[in-house]
């Protein structure tokens, strides 16, 4: 009696079983990789200029940025404020500076041809020419740094500087 | 009635059946898997969009009408919603459409805007700022709204 006892093959069973858990698998690390985190391409903490000298002549703005961090500078933004009482700086002041060629973006690069030129301890001058009174500056340092084999311009802004100053 | 006479399926059928329906449900969540895939808006390397949002940095402020941002961070932002909140009552309108500032690329690096917004923002006690990425998916380039943790609220 035994003998004559029918079922389905147990191998087929196991096929299925594993066939389905590979293709679940599957299917579930396409929706899922582009959730795994990566590392965000951020400026170093030690990143630090201050405003060394700061003159107003007219509409005319001479400023000097010396670099007291323990990392090299590619350029800055900068920014200024066009009312007493403005707490943030959105004035561009970047395409109002005498050295055009220094310009890039909305960025002031201090060196194009040499990536991240200002090295510690250096100074470098810039001079303005202002469209209007500006009661504040902001200074926000940038480098070049590394990702996936490109070099891309990384806007440090935890090591910004502010100064007031009515000039224009 | 006796053991012979019973009647069933074979077991030939039943396994042809059996293994017929298990590929046909496994093709429906494969497919609807891979809609689900497909739908999924990255950027910056096929790093998902709701992840950049952690990493957007910008700074805000409001004084007499007029709204200041600044992009600190390295996270373009497209576009931002305003969340307006008053009076028991909310809305939510997009900066571009009632600031002509706003620039229609949005704010890149280190970009700032400055507006007046004032005219929306009557009568209204806070406002929350939430940025809008734009990223890339398979249809093209779309939008995206992060969530109002990622939002930067100003009181009025």
């Amino acid at each position: 009696m035994k003998k004559n006892k029918k079922a389905v093959s147990i191998m087929i069973g196991y096929v299925l079983l594993i066939t389905i858990a590979i293709i679940m698998s599957v299917v579930i690390y396409q929706w899922m990789r582009s959730y795994v985190p990566k590392d965000i391409l951020t400026c170093p903490e030690e990143v630090s200029i201050y405003i060394k000298n700061l003159e107003c002549s007219g509409t005319q703005l001479n400023l000097t940025l010396r670099n007291n961090g323990q990392f090299n500078i590619a350029g800055y933004f900068i920014h200024a404020t066009k009312k007493p009482d403005q707490e943030l700086a959105t004035l561009d002041l970047s395409q109002s500076v005498v050295e055009t060629n220094q310009i890039q973006g909305n960025a002031i690069i201090f060196d194009y041809l040499s990536l991240n030129s200002l090295k510690p301890n250096q100074e470098k001058t810039n001079y303005f020419n202002l469209n209007d009174t500006i009661y504040s500056l902001e200074i926000t340092p940038v480098r070049y740094q590394g990702e996936e084999n490109k070099m891309r311009l990384v806007n440090c802004g935890n090591s910004k500087v502010k100064e007031s100053i009515i000039c224009g | 009635m006796s053991l012979k006479d019973k009647r069933g399926i074979s077991p030939v059928i039943a396994t042809v059946l059996l293994i017929a329906i298990v590929v046909v449900i496994a093709v429906i969540i494969f497919l609807w898997f891979n809609e689900m895939s497909r739908e999924a808006i990255t950027k910056f390397s096929g790093k998902n969009i709701e992840l950049v949002c952690d990493d957007v940095d910008f700074d805000a402020s409001y004084s007499n009408g007029e709204l200041y941002i600044s992009n600190l961070g390295n996270v373009p932002i497209f576009g931002m919603k305003i969340k307006i909140s008053g009076e028991g009552s909310y809305e939510t309108v997009n900066l571009g459409d009632i600031s002509n500032e706003w620039p229609s690329a949005g704010l890149d690096q280190g970009g700032t805007f400055s507006g007046d917004i004032s005219s929306e923002v009557s009568g209204a006690e806070e406002i929350v700022l939430i940025p809008v990425l734009i990223g890339t998916s398979n249809k093209g380039e779309k939008t995206y709204m992060c969530e109002e943790r990622h939002g930067y609220e100003l009181l009025l």
